[in-house]
């Protein structure tokens, strides 16, 4: 049997078979011992990035509900909690919503805390973006959208609710 | 200039400082989570509504690996992006390389700016800026609650790491470092290796950043950052102040370094990057004269072995890149 060669130096042969797992993202290697033992690579390395994540896990659920929480699936993406809990991973902003609670709990032990503060600086730019001036010019560019895409459900509901918003901006006037 | 050619303040401790934000497109399912054709919609978009004159649009795939691996030492991508695959991958670039867009690495958008020594006030401000500009051409996935989405829990909230490389031999030669970084551990700053998660320290090189992302600000977390570097780096200059005055043998062998490093024939990346750390610290302590601090900054990136390749236009073996490595130092000294 040829042996197979080692895959960062290319002349050894390798003889360690090493699976990496960093956020999700997995690397597999074949390595000779020379630069195992450079990158530091030994039988202990290999466990303890996976365990680094789930330990946020630990003791957030008793088993059983552990084991219920698994199957919740997102409706938009498909992403299980047990795939995020294995990988580390969201897989879009629903998921979010979808393990809320759980996930305030992860967030928690990740940062101390589970609500994102606004920079002040940002605040007063989203504000001023939308003022009502300009809300009613976005909505009356996608109204115009609508319009050429025949798409004239939504711009009814559009429509109303830049006539709503004008009539709002009188009455403050 | 490139920023990695030039000096920045605390330089003879910091070499850099660099702000990332995590960005993802709305509606679209994270990176891990998106089908080819949702991975070619991101680029499409990144290409036509941030491209410009000032900032160009690449795919990974389109350069061969010499640039891919030289991005990776000039650090304007992470060695990830090249580990999970370049297919559907991009970068947004300007000339000076101080501003950088990763295109589907783990998010969607790593917005990235950097600068040489210690500027976290100034990078932040021009990495905020940057994020603006993109607000307005691309709907961000937000929410109040909490704040930019990332498809990692842990850079939701600002979206952002700030991190600092730090040159600290006087820490390493002292054996003082293994309680600074456990010290840096507990109050909530990541210690990584050089070219970031899960890579090595090279050359006494040290790259620290906040692990909490969420529920503070980023002023806030720049702020943090700042103050343990400003400690780090009286430290560092109280173990520099302890080797020099503990007799000829430090100063020796710092001088023994510069020699090797101008006259040898044949050097590994390895070793090169030990030497480069001793001569750079002769200069600062001012014991080593003859070398200006620019010198090392080229030093530092050309003897990189993709860089050193890109500098000469030419590809080389393992054992060409040793022996051409060791003239581009002699003309870079000269």
């Amino acid at each position: 049997m040829i042996a197979m060669k080692c895959q960062n130096c290319g002349k050894r042969d390798a003889v360690v078979d090493y699976t990496q797992v960093i956020d999700g993202n997995k690397l597999h290697l074949h390595l000779c011992d020379k630069c195992a033992s450079e990158m530091k690579i030994g039988i202990d390395f290999m466990f303890d990035i996976d365990d680094v994540f789930s330990t946020f896990f630990n003791g957030i659920s008793s088993v059983p509900t552990a084991q219920k929480l698994d199957v919740v699936k997102c409706k938009k993406c498909g992403s299980t909690y047990k795939a995020f809990r294995d990988s580390g991973k969201l897989g879009c902003s629903e998921c979010y919503e979808t393990f809320g609670a759980e996930l305030d709990n992860v967030l928690k032990r990740l940062h101390g805390n589970n609500r994102h503060v606004e920079d002040e600086k940002k605040k007063t730019i989203t504000k001023k973006q939308v003022s009502p001036e300009e809300k009613i010019n976005e909505l009356k560019e996608e109204l115009k959208e609508c319009i050429k895409k025949e798409e004239y459900e939504k711009a009814a509901k559009l429509r109303d609710k830049i006539k709503d918003l004008e009539n709002k901006r009188g009455e403050s006037k | 200039m490139s920023w990695y050619l030039t000096n920045g303040p605390e330089s003879d401790v910091v070499v850099s400082t660099r702000i990332r934000f995590a960005r993802n497109i709305k509606d679209i399912n994270f990176v891990n989570k998106c089908n080819n054709e949702d991975l070619e919609s991101v680029l499409s978009v990144a290409k036509e509504k941030l491209s410009s004159k000032d900032l160009k649009f690449y795919r990974l795939n389109d350069m061969d690996d010499i640039t891919r691996i030289s991005l990776v030492e000039k650090h304007c991508i992470s060695p990830d992006i090249l580990r999970k695959g370049i297919d559907n991958t991009g970068i947004l670039i300007n000339d000076d390389e101080n501003i950088s867009i990763m295109v589907n690495e783990e998010d969607h958008l790593r917005i990235q700016v950097i600068s040489s020594g210690l500027q976290l006030d100034d990078t932040l401000k021009l990495a905020c800026k940057c994020d603006e500009e993109i607000s307005k051409k691309i709907k961000y996935a937000y929410n109040e609650k909490y704040g930019y989405l990332t498809s990692c829990p842990t850079n939701v909230g600002t979206g952002m790491r700030a991190s600092v490389m730090l040159h600290l031999p006087g820490l390493t030669m002292t054996r003082r470092i293994g309680k600074v970084l456990d010290v840096m551990n507990k109050i909530g700053i990541n210690v990584r290796g050089i070219y970031g998660e899960g890579t090595d320290s090279q050359g006494n090189m040290y790259q620290i950043s906040n692990k909490v992302s969420l529920g503070l600000t980023c002023e806030e977390i720049i702020q943090n950052l700042n103050t343990v570097v400003e400690k780090i780096i009286i430290q560092e200059c109280n173990a520099r102040k302890y080797l020099f005055e503990k007799g000829i043998d430090f100063e020796d062998r710092l001088c023994r370094a510069y020699g090797i490093l101008a006259n040898a024939r044949k050097m590994s990346s390895k070793e090169c990057n030990k030497l480069i750390s001793d001569v750079k610290l002769g200069i600062d302590l001012g014991i080593i004269k003859n070398v200006t601090p620019e010198k090392i900054n080229k030093l530092n990136i050309y003897t990189k072995s993709a860089s050193l390749q890109k500098y000469l236009g030419e590809v080389l073996t393992e054992e060409e890149r040793d022996i051409k490595r060791c003239e581009v130092i002699k003309n870079i000294l000269k």
